[in-house]
């Protein structure tokens, strides 16, 4: 019943994604199969070049009878119309991010000629964009959470991997099993966990404290002061001012669920941000993340001090996940860590 | 008669002037001061301006905001500007704003919205200038057409 559910909220989130295109481009979303639209990750349009689905990791263009379907600077236009209301002056926050998130949560990544202001750098006019389809699925880290939740309770955690393997889609079912049996309050700058631009969240976060838009550096003194969670999750610490107020919220006592880019433990090293995070002990636990085929795969690590060094021990739980089935592999494995 | 409609020609193309100036000022001053999203804007314009020059924002952005261009659903109400007495001079201005409407950060909107309302401002005081020189003498000419066609008449 449950995979039933996941397989309903997938199309669902399909259908509201290819809404955003203009009609000519919808048509196309929607010539290819059902289990394709089921598996498809992200809607890519560049101007002159065939419209692609990223579907497991790769590109697959739409065909016509007539040949690709080749995508127009107008349908550009149009699906950035439609996402930002005709109103991309109001978006100017996140265009300087260079994306744009749409109703449902989907991001939209936009590239093309940027444009320098006096408050930074923005996409002025873009030539390509990539809607990432969000996903619910819901159950799919419940098994995760029981290896994490340990006797002391859950220990402050960073979700790695690659982009586009799914760390957000985890860290939403994460929060919303957490919600549970904590206190938690959930940092979405983005509007991408919850789902939400105007009010209803798209996605189910349980009993989750959800506070939408604003910087993390201003957004968590705040919840830790306002809500007293005993967790609080938020997506990608990447900016100093990040680092300081997650380091003064780990003085409360208040636990952590992050998630950043890398391949390996090795990519938090080349990364100052991540390095002294690591330095500075704030996480106990990483899950790795990545992708076997159409299946991730992760592990958990977990800190361990010797020699007055930090050693990422991998803590012989290994999981497959594929669309909230899960099995249990073992392997043991020492990493060295910062 | 003819006199008198030439004139009130004049003076709805006068009206429709300043109603479309005042609703693109207030359309640029809330883009750049407070990145109002444009459906928020549109919902202030009966305030500002005659309700014509409302119908016609507010058709736009209802065709717009379903992912056809800001400019392309201009277009396709333009009829509703010529019916306001507009000439296709002051169309094209509105137009060419209508063309950066939503589309991109808010200083480049406002730097072109500027420039569309200077251009409609000249044209109202050009019309201004026709009025008052011209529209006399069309009522005198209409009176006096007017009398003489009555009295052949008679």
């Amino acid at each position: 019943m449950m995979q039933t559910k996941n397989k309903k909220e997938a199309m669902k989130s399909y259908i509201t994604a290819a809404d955003l295109l203009p009609e000519r481009l919808w048509w196309g979303a929607f010539s290819v199969s059902e289990e394709i639209r089921l598996q498809t990750e992200e809607f890519r349009l560049r101007t002159g070049q065939p419209m692609e689905l990223t579907v497991n990791g790769r590109a697959c263009p739409v065909l016509t009878d007539k040949g690709p379907l080749l995508v127009t600077q107008e349908d550009i236009e149009a699906v950035l119309a439609k996402a930002s209301r005709c109103s991309m002056h109001s978006r100017e926050e996140e265009l300087r991010q260079g994306y744009l998130t749409a109703a449902g949560g989907h991001r939209i990544g936009l590239c093309g000629r940027a444009a320098q202001h006096a408050d930074g750098l923005l996409v002025a006019e873009p030539s390509s964009i990539n809607i990432r389809i969000a996903r619910q699925i819901l159950g799919l880290g419940d098994r995760l959470l029981e290896a994490l939740n340990g006797p002391g309770g859950f220990a402050s955690t960073l979700l790695l991997a690659p982009p586009g393997t799914g760390k957000t889609t985890l860290l939403r079912d994460l929060c919303r099993g957490l919600s549970n049996g904590y206190r938690v309050s959930v940092v979405d700058s983005r509007y991408e966990l919850s789902g939400c631009l105007s009010g209803t969240a798209r996605f189910d976060l349980g009993r989750c404290d959800i506070m939408q838009g604003g910087e993390k550096s201003a957004v968590i003194p705040m919840l830790l002061r306002a809500m007293s969670p005993e967790i609080l999750a938020l997506d990608e610490i990447t900016a100093e001012e990040d680092l300081a107020a997650v380091c003064a919220g780990s003085y409360t006592g208040c636990s952590f669920l992050a998630t950043a880019h890398g391949r390996c433990l090795d990519d938090l090293e080349q990364r100052p941000v991540y390095r002294r995070m690591m330095d500075m002990g704030i996480f106990r636990r990483i899950v790795l993340l990545e992708r076997q085929g159409q299946f991730r795969a992760c592990r958990i690590y977990e800190r361990r001090e010797q020699d007055d060094k930090n050693h990422w021990i991998d803590h012989d739980r290994h999981f497959l996940l594929n669309d909230g089935h899960l099995a249990e592999q073992r392997s043991a494995q020492t990493q060295p860590g910062a | 008669m003819m006199g008198i409609s030439l004139s009130s020609d004049l003076r709805r193309r006068s009206q429709a002037l300043k109603a479309h100036i005042s609703a693109l000022q207030l359309i640029r001053t809330e883009i750049l001061y407070k990145n109002t999203p444009l459906e928020m804007i549109l919902a202030m314009l009966s305030d500002a301006c005659g309700a014509q020059a409302v119908q016609f924002y507010q058709k736009t952005f209802a065709m717009a905001a379903q992912g056809m261009a800001f400019s392309t659903a201009a277009e396709r109400h333009c009829q509703m500007l010529k019916k306001e007495g507009l000439t296709a001079e002051d169309i094209d201005v509105i137009r060419g704003a209508c063309q950066v409407l939503g589309r991109y950060d808010s200083a480049s909107q406002s730097e072109r919205l500027q420039n569309a309302v200077r251009l409609l401002e000249g044209n109202l005081d050009e019309l201004k200038g026709v009025l008052h020189a011209k529209g006399r003498i069309y009522r005198a000419v209409g009176a006096t057409v007017g009398i003489v066609l009555a009295l052949i008449v008679l």
